[in-house]
């Protein structure tokens, strides 16, 4: 994609730590371009969901040994959809025979690149709560290796007290470090445990910014490569992959990107689309609502559907999940947001009737932990006569949550917002219905073993930063608590440390360290020429980054613009091809005293110099802090265009008489 | 455009994530710093009706029409708030206005159309409205949404007929369980209770909570003359309902059952309590039809300080 780049894993910003972990985020091998994934399983059924650039003879064959796949998926028993351009724009010439009547009838895929296919294979007629390894061929050709993480589980058979264990996710998709590190917490922690995810579930945000088809590639299949392979992610819509998915239309990337039962297939009432849906995973029945794009009120569709599905199941446990947490205080406020306050007013007592055990949500950048509680639907969030038990529910403290045996109405469900997995964390204040609120990055890891569920908040680093239990056995009254425990009141802190951002894990540096530079400070510049690609630098001088005097590190020595001149002119050229396919461009730099950036004349980033630029430049301040920081600039499709561009930096001292002067940047994309 | 790009082009803010207001804010500092623009105008758009500023959504929409008139997808959602804002006659305009751009999928030209209905249904118009369903349905048949809208449109018509069929071949297409249910209303409707019945019965043996489908076969029992039966299955609806209803904040579908119950046992007073507290509690479709119904039938007033009893005093006898 980019002519000559850099793999830029040596940034300082990615430490030694993280290297074991840089294979999540790795881009799938060809002939992939979406490596295989598994997704919509039942006792006896599971799909195996993969992409390739062109079409393949597609034909999938597993079996329970790895070294004996005898059955065999092929023809009708797998669905194609594929991305074929739209009639009235320009499609690359090598695709153009591709565009048959045929191919043009198939399924759409939604924003991905020109030539996509994507195959979803059914296997059928498996048997429940069994190993499968399975392989992706095209024709006779084995695309996938023999490999043992190419494998399947099957569901057990619906109502099966069995030991079942599912991790919960929300707010990651960010391509981060911090998605890597949860991520990779999880997956050492199930390791040390020597017991396996049956499977997890993704409560929304998995795709940021907007959900784009490239954004689902970067972003969530190449970062949770490894567990998909293996494991069906359930999930949920937030609301940037709504940015462009729809959950009335049932179209886009998000649709794209899951197979799920519209049909009951799996256990639950038909929903009959796939923005809502619900499945059994031995004696737990999962429930999915759309809660970004669609009419929460009593009597509308899904609300109607929550319950004629949850009149119908007869599960011994309930567990439900969407994306706007109806009770946080994170980065969003569940008391001023109508998306959240109608989950609280409209959803919940449905599903409180409905005897719901534990509700997952993302959104809010935080993991908040309920109590055991029903009937908080009012507007502010009030703990009064609401909390039916104001213990920890930690097994090893005030004991677990008690519920009745079997499904019973309002007897209590715990609310856990987990939308802390890779987003920059926030808190706006302490809603008073939590007993654990814990700003810190990480997953919800549950077990769940006949009569009970224990849920363990897995930090970044490993370590267990909540535990609840809720354990259904004989019968139990609830009872309402008047005054029940109320978490410490929040305090903003006065000094808060800022978010320092990083760049995405799998970037490529198109302006990489040490490139060599074009720059002047003696000449003369007028105007904003020389910010363009077609500026002939004459007279121009030509050194590597960094550049700089005085009491740094430089490779190139300005020192001839000390106590003479105050602005320093640097430009470099870099080729980009399919601009439109970059979801993240960003300027990782080391400057003194400041600096305004451009790339092909647009002002990008601007740091130290409160007006204009160059030589009219206002307000230069000299730096107060020092290192490297990352800015993510803006509209990376709008900022590039194919072909040659060019990043421009004026690096500004605030006096001639500075002792020293700074510029170290390296430009970065993620694609 | 082209709709995925544009909305592609929507920069949702990643890295300052802290609710509604503070993204309006964002939003309304980088028009400031670089131009308005149709995708951060949508954008805040959104922001505003997630706090139900329906005027401020508007205006940002129109505004972002007028620089990206060829978005199919901005007309779609300023469309969609003049409806929910009530300006109906706005909302045809502009719906009419984007069916005249070239559509990338035939989901969106069907949404267009559904809207559209939506709209006419809206303004009773039930004719255009079913016309307009129909469109829609011809061009997307897989969202069962949009068979319930029929549905309701026919029902209004009181095209019992039509409407059945419309949900059978809903359920063939999508399997919709609430299309099921929607069928079973529409065959008692159309006094087909036998059939009804059928259903029913197997709902029943196959569901954990009962109220609904007792209910249901109540009223079937009703219609054809088994009063006796129909009484039995209210009474142990109600006492079913009377064990899951949170009595401080109780769920509307579950009250809307229970003043369906009450009022096929004759308990007009009490059914019309209950109809007003499911409609506190956030229930839409029928609900003030029967409160209506129901306040003629006993006598009872609109609640002094109630918007309806506002609206009747204010308005000149």
């Amino acid at each position: 994609m980019i002519r000559s780049f850099l793999l830029c894993r040596t940034l300082a910003l990615i430490t030694a730590v993280l290297a074991p972990l840089l294979a999540s985020g790795a881009n799938p091998p060809a002939p992939f371009s979406r490596a295989p994934y598994v997704q919509f399983g039942s006792p006896t059924m599971m799909h195996v969901v993969w992409r390739t650039i062109g079409p393949v003879d597609p034909v999938v064959k597993f079996g329970t040994e790895l070294g004996k796949l005898d059955h065999t998926v092929r023809g009708a028993g797998i669905v194609t959809r594929a991305s074929l351009g739209t009639s009235g724009k320009p499609v690359p010439t090598k695709w153009e025979p591709l565009r048959t009547k045929d191919n043009l009838a198939l399924p759409k895929l939604h924003s991905a690149p020109v030539g996509t296919f994507q195959y979803e294979a059914k296997l059928k007629d498996l048997e429940p709560s069994t190993k499968y390894y399975y392989a992706v061929f095209d024709g006779e050709k084995r695309l996938t290796p023999e490999d043992e993480s190419y494998h399947l589980f099957t569901h057990p058979k619906p109502g099966t007290q069995g030991d079942v264990r599912f991790w919960v996710v929300g707010d990651g998709g960010t391509g981060r470090e911090a998605q890597v590190a949860v991520h990779d917490a999880m997956r050492r922690t199930v390791e040390e445990e020597k017991k396996p995810l049956s499977f997890w579930l993704h409560a929304g945000d998995m795709a940021y910014n907007t959900g784009r088809d490239v954004e689902f590639q970067t972003r969530f299949f190449e970062m949770y490569d490894a567990t998909l392979r293996n494991r069906v992610c359930w999930a949920t819509m937030g609301n940037h992959e709504g940015a462009i998915s729809s959950g009335k239309t049932g179209v886009g990337p998000y649709y794209d990107a899951y197979v799920v039962p519209t049909r009951g297939e799996t256990g639950g009432v038909a929903s009959g689309t796939e923005a809502y849906y619900s499945f059994d995973y031995a004696n737990i029945h999962f429930i999915c609502l759309d809660s970004h794009d669609l009419s929460r009120k009593p009597g509308d569709p899904m609300a109607a559907w929550l319950k004629a599905d949850l009149e119908k199941t007869k599960a011994d446990w309930i567990v439900a999940f969407w994306h706007h947490p109806p009770y946080t205080k994170g980065s969003h406020d569940s008391d001023k947001e109508a998306d959240l306050t109608e989950m609280r007013k409209l959803i919940m007592p449905i599903i409180e009737a409905g005897g719901v055990d534990v509700v997952f949500t993302g959104h809010s950048h935080i993991y908040e932990r309920s109590m055991l509680m029903d009937g908080a639907y009012g507007t502010p969030t009030t703990s009064e006569n609401v909390i039916l038990d104001d213990g920890d529910g930690h097994p090893d403290g005030d004991g677990a949550y008690r519920k009745s045996r079997g499904i019973k109405a309002h007897e209590g469900t715990v609310q856990v917002v987990t939308g802390n997995a890779g987003q920059v964390l926030g808190r706006v204040g302490t809603m008073p219905v939590m007993r654990s609120i814990v700003v810190e990055h990480g997953g919800v890891l549950v077990d769940v073993k006949g009569d009970t569920l224990v849920a363990r908040m897995i930090n970044r680093d490993g370590v267990e930063s909540d535990e609840f239990s809720i354990v259904k056995r004989g019968s139990v009254t609830p009872v309402r608590l008047p005054f029940p425990w109320m978490p410490p009141e929040y305090k903003k802190p006065e000094t808060s440390t800022p978010n320092v951002l990083k760049p995405p894990v799998d970037h490529k540096a198109v302006v990489p360290e040490n490139a060599e530079w074009t720059y002047n400070y003696e000449l003369p510049v007028q105007g904003r020429d020389w910010t363009t690609s077609g500026f002939a630098a004459e007279g121009w001088k030509k050194g590597a980054a960094p550049l700089g005097f005085g009491k740094v590190n430089f490779r190139t020595d300005v020192r001839g613009m000390k106590r003479k001149y105050t602005v320093l002119y640097a430009r470099h050229e870099f080729s980009i091809e399919q601009a439109d396919r970059i979801t993240e461009l960003g300027l990782n730099i080391d400057y003194s005293d400041a600096f305004v950036a451009t790339i092909n004349g647009r002002e990008v980033a601007r740091q130290g110099v409160t007006r204009s630029s160059g030589r009219n430049a206002q307000g230069v301040k000299p730096r107060e802090t020092k290192g490297t920081r990352y800015f993510v600039l803006p509209d990376p499709q709008k900022t590039l265009k194919d072909g040659v561009n060019v990043l421009t930096i004026e690096v500004h001292n605030s006096a001639a008489d500075r002792p020293d002067l700074l510029l170290n940047p390296t430009l970065i994309i993620e694609d | 455009m082209k709709t995925h790009l544009l909305l592609a082009l929507i920069s949702v803010a990643a890295f300052a994530h802290e609710g509604p207001e503070h993204e309006i804010e964002e939003l309304t500092e980088r028009m400031k710093k670089h131009g308005e623009s149709a995708e951060l105008l949508t954008e805040r758009a959104a922001e505003y009706r997630v706090l139900g500023k329906l005027a401020e959504a508007t205006k940002d929409l129109e505004r972002a029409v007028m620089l990206d008139p060829e978005s199919m997808a901005t007309q779609r959602e300023l469309g969609r708030v003049l409806l929910l804002g009530g300006k109906h006659d706005d909302a045809l305009l502009v719906v009419a206005r984007a069916l005249k751009l070239p559509a990338e999928d035939v989901v969106e030209t069907a949404s267009l159309r559904i809207l559209r209905a939506e709209i006419h249904f809206a303004k009773k118009d039930d004719k255009k409205a079913l016309e307009e369903c129909d469109a829609g349905l011809k061009l997307h048949r897989q969202n069962p949404e949009w068979y319930l809208l029929r549905s309701e449109i026919q029902r209004r018509l009181k095209a019992h007929k039509e409407r059945i069929a419309g949900l059978e071949e809903g359920i063939a297409q999508t399997g919709a369980g609430v299309l099921e249910i929607e069928r079973v209303e529409a065959m008692m409707e159309a006094g087909r209770f036998a059939d009804a019945l059928k259903t029913i019965e197997a709902e029943l043996a196959d569901s954990r909570i009962k109220s609904s489908w007792l209910i249901r076969r109540a009223r079937a029992f009703l219609g054809t003359g088994k009063k006796g039966e129909a009484e039995r299955d209210l009474n142990d609806a109600l006492d079913e309902i009377a064990g899951r209803l949170n009595v401080k904040m109780p769920d509307g579908p579950l009250l809307l059952d229970k003043a369906l119950a009450l009022e096929l046992l004759d308990e007009k007073r009490e059914a019309l309590k209950a109809y007003e507290a499911a409609k506190t509690a956030g229930a839409s479709g029928t609900v003030d039809e029967r409160i209506k119904a129901l306040r003629d039938a006993t006598g009872e007033r609109e609640p002094a300080g109630s918007s309806e009893a506002k609206s009747e005093k204010s308005e000149p006898k």
